[in-house]
């Protein structure tokens, strides 16, 4: 078994291949027709319960009663005998078996304080600084991309009420939200549009492009029926519901040959200040959704999927002690992890800081050692074909310095 | 040719009204009665006094459980006090959403709200932090209402020094270095937040004139401004012993003034500076008017301003007596929420669930007092008409006028409401829909309650 020494890379399974052939400047995108999603857990995931380090000596000790069983019915699910998976995931477990999943541990946005709104900002818009509102580090990426790019061209499909702050400054961004209300008959539809067509043009673009969207993401019922199938036999809370039928939305709008190269979902309920528990309790449930979200993701995607990166991530990790009410409070670093065909995955890549006293930050956090915009620099590089001076100066501005992580994404 | 009186209603009201819209007159007669802009409900006091309240039996309850061995008595006594203190935000909220609603739907001065919508969107706050969420609605009352017809500065004033601004822009917990506090604690914690946006975004507007450094400065002025929701022993909403005492200079003027009457010196010259008129005379302009709202329109909405020391009756009135602002073709998506409280307006009905209200205005797009950010919303010409949004926007008229449209004649209420206006494919579709609900629905969508 691997026993890793504090501060060594990680690589699990498979040896950490470096490819450097990738031509920068040239764009090497462009017949793999590339897609991309991000998804934002809000509220702090906490790292350790996700991907938990069962082989760091002081993991026992800071988590206690909560640490990551081994054995028994809700056994983890080893990654690399060093690292083990919370067994809520078991769609996540086989895309990792499969090579598709990629855990990137002790990740850290450049924001140091607690604050989720401003960590989030921090996050989304990629500048290193709270109260940025104009754009986000995705808006900008499909801004800089040439106007006649596939990516640029279709878009970006946001399941949210309003552009959310990451895809902020793209020219062409879809909001949409699980349908609220009872739709409306294709015949009042149809009269509507046709008004629309001898009145208002404005008004009739904009009903057409509803009428599309809903077409590729499928009628109410539709979706409705993908939803069923993905939550059968489950005793699915709303909230779950909510998030499988947005990833299914998503999935399926991207699917489209003339569907969007980009999406963006979020969802909340990692904020476990309380009764976070490990594999039960709010933690276990909100994997639980986010293991569902990423089945439906992969499931309505299609052919497609072998294309895609997902990268998952949120704005800070947790304490690494438990508190006194069964949760963590906000802290440091955290795991974000990459999915899909396109990732070269099966391995949790790693600088590990360690878990004894001396070596967390401020004394309580896990300690940051992978900036979690050189993982995005590396995607965007190898797998979007921006050039490392575009990403350093306009994408993530201030970051000439933070080389992209290489080798994350699989080479066609 | 689109008849003036149904410009008025829609560009300067909500939406299409009966017998017709109201004409430049009625318009500039409605500056005149300040109160109708008015929407009662608790005061400010109040408010805070049962929010501090029930927060601090909350602190007490949380520090009781924590310390004093973790007993399940004490854990039940504090998810109590929480449940307590959330229930006062979420009565608070519910009244503020039925009142709002119910005001806009009812209101003879539909100009007046208009520009509340205006003001209150230029003075951005997201009810999302758990006291903001308690005083937004009181935000909107006593910090725009009542100053939508007064003078620019006051409203400033009012705005900034309430507690929903300060503790959405983390005003609440900025400290000077040599404040009572920062000195016992040896350290500062200046937060800025506040004065970039009260530069950038309440006043000068971006290339205003100012720099970081004034930022900072301001920055200093207003610590101590805490709101008076902390949970502190004490907790004014001006707190001397969070400000950083001594003289501060922004944009080269040097303000010596000890206290509160240090930031009420700096609003009142930023509220007459001359890059606050241009900037909000462009985006009044372009936010009624159109992105592409005319030079000599917007020229004569900052000199209104100028000359009148911020006048914003005489700004409106500058507004709609323009010739600029009753071009007959339409340039803006009406909002969600304006499309929400017109489609009330169309259907009588007031007297709707706060609870749907909310919905309705967040699955359209704009959900309330939860703006993207603190620029408000942009309100550029085509936004909110993204994604599904014409068909959500179908689908709420749909259950509008299953709950409250019963009795409706949509052929004759067509005609009352666009008379002579009434474009004959608007009537023909209506007059052919398949049953009531459906000829209800499709004047609700008809262009007049979608573009302004």
């Amino acid at each position: 078994m691997l026993h890793p020494s504090r501060r060594s890379v990680l690589v699990g399974g498979a040896a950490f291949t470096a490819w450097t052939a990738i031509p920068t400047i040239v764009r090497a995108a462009g017949p793999r027709d590339p897609r991309f999603v991000s998804i934002i857990l809000r509220g702090g995931l906490d790292g350790l319960a996700l991907v938990a380090p069962v082989g760091d000596p002081a993991y026992e000790s800071v988590r206690d009663e909560f640490s990551m069983p081994l054995e028994g019915p809700d056994a983890a699910i080893a990654l690399d005998g060093f690292f083990a998976l919370n067994p809520r995931m078991p769609r996540l477990a086989e895309l990792y078996r499969k090579g598709e999943a990629l855990f990137v541990h002790a990740a850290h946005t450049a924001y140091r304080e607690r604050s989720h709104f401003d960590a989030q900002d921090v996050l989304e818009n990629g500048t290193g600084s709270a109260g940025h509102y104009q754009d986000g580090w995705l808006g900008r990426i499909l801004r800089t991309l040439p106007v006649d790019e596939r990516m640029a061209t279709s878009g970006a499909f946001a399941a949210a009420t309003t552009t959310p702050l990451t895809l902020r400054g793209a020219d062409h961004v879809v909001t949409w939200l699980p349908p609220g209300f009872a739709e409306a008959s294709d015949d009042t539809r149809a009269r509507l549009m046709m008004m629309y067509e001898h009145t208002d043009p404005v008004l009739a673009k904009a009903m057409a492009e509803g009428i599309a969207l809903s077409g590729v993401t499928g009628s109410e019922a539709e979706s409705g029926a993908a939803v069923d199938a993905m939550l059968q036999g489950m005793d699915a809370k709303g909230f779950q519901r909510e998030v499988v039928s947005a990833a299914t939305a998503a999935g399926r709008a991207m699917a489209g040959d003339d569907g969007p190269r980009v999406g963006f979902l979020d969802m909340s309920g990692f904020d476990t200040h309380l009764r976070q528990s490990v594999t039960e309790g709010r933690i276990g449930r909100a994997l639980s959704a986010l293991d569902l979200a990423i089945g439906a993701l992969r499931d309505s995607m299609g052919p497609v999927w072998g294309n895609t990166v997902v990268a998952v991530m949120t704005e800070f990790g947790r304490t690494v002690r438990m508190n006194g009410s069964d949760g963590t409070d906000h802290g440091t670093a955290t795991v974000a992890m990459l999915l899909g065909g396109a990732v070269k995955g099966g391995r949790v890549v790693a600088d590990w800081p360690g878990l004894a006293p001396n070596a967390l930050y401020e004394g309580r956090d896990l300690a940051p050692t992978t900036d979690l915009r050189a993982v995005l620099k590396g995607v965007a590089r190898d797998h979007l074909g921006l050039s490392p001076r575009v990403l350093g100066v306009d994408v993530f501005p201030g970051t000439q310095t933070l080389a992209p992580l290489d080798g994350l994404v699989r080479r066609v | 040719m689109r008849s003036p009186a149904l410009t008025a209603a829609t560009r300067f009201g909500l939406g299409p009204e009966p017998g017709g819209g109201p004409s430049r007159e009625d318009l500039a007669a409605e500056l005149d009665h300040k109160e109708a802009a008015i929407v009662r409900g608790p005061d400010l006091a109040t408010l805070r006094e049962a929010y501090v309240s029930a927060d601090r039996t909350l602190r007490t309850a949380a520090r009781a459980f924590r310390q004093g061995g973790r007993s399940e008595a004490a854990e039940m006594a504090r998810d109590d006090a929480r449940q307590a203190r959330n229930q006062i935000m979420r009565e608070a909220e519910a009244d503020e959403i039925a009142a709002r609603y119910a005001h806009g739907v009812t209101t003879r001065h539909p100009f007046l709200e208009r520009l509340v919508l205006f003001w209150s969107n230029h003075f951005a706050v997201e009810a999302q932090k758990v006291p903001v969420r308690v005083v937004a609605g009181n935000y909107e009352r006593e910090a725009i209402r009542a100053h939508v017809t007064g003078r620019f500065g006051d409203m400033l004033a009012a705005a900034i020094t309430h507690p929903a601004m300060l503790l959405y822009l983390d005003n609440a917990r900025s400290f000077g270095p040599n404040s009572p506090i920062g000195r016992r604690r040896g350290k500062s914690a200046v937060n800025e937040n506040l004065a970039r946006e009260l530069l950038e975004l309440h006043t000068l507007g971006v290339g205003g004139g100012y720099e970081q450094a004034d930022i900072n400065e301001l920055a200093l002025v207003l610590t101590g401004w805490s709101g008076g929701m902390e949970p502190r022993a004490r907790s004014p909403v001006f707190d001397r012993r969070w400000h950083e005492p001594g003289t501060r200079t922004i944009l080269g003027t040097r303000y010596p003034q000890k206290g509160e009457d240090q930031l009420r010196a700096v609003l009142d010259d930023l509220a007459a500076h001359p890059s606050t008129a241009a900037h909000i005379a462009g985006k009044f302009a372009r936010q009624f008017v159109g992105d592409d709202a005319p030079d000599d329109l917007v020229e004569a909405l900052r000199r209104s301003f100028v000359d009148t020391g911020g006048d914003l009756a005489e700004l409106a009135f500058t507004l709609i007596a323009h010739p600029a602002a009753w071009v007959d073709e339409p340039a803006k998506v009406v909002p969600p929420y304006d499309f929400l409280v017109a489609t009330g307006r169309a259907l009588k009905a007031a007297d709707v669930d706060q609870r749907f209200i909310r919905r309705a205005a967040e699955t359209m797009g704009q959900p309330m007092w939860k703006p993207p950010s603190p620029a408000g919303w942009a309100y550029k010409d085509t936004d909110f008409l993204g994604g599904d949004s014409v068909l959500e926007r179908v689908d709420f008229a749909g259950i509008m006028v299953r709950r409250y449209g019963k009795g409706v004649d949509a052929r004759r209420l067509a005609r009352s409401l666009m008379g002579d206006d009434l474009d004959p494919f608007v009537a023909e579709t209506v007059d052919r829909a398949e049953d009531r609900h459906q000829a209800t629905v499709l004047l609700l969508m008809s262009p007049p309650f979608q573009r302004r």
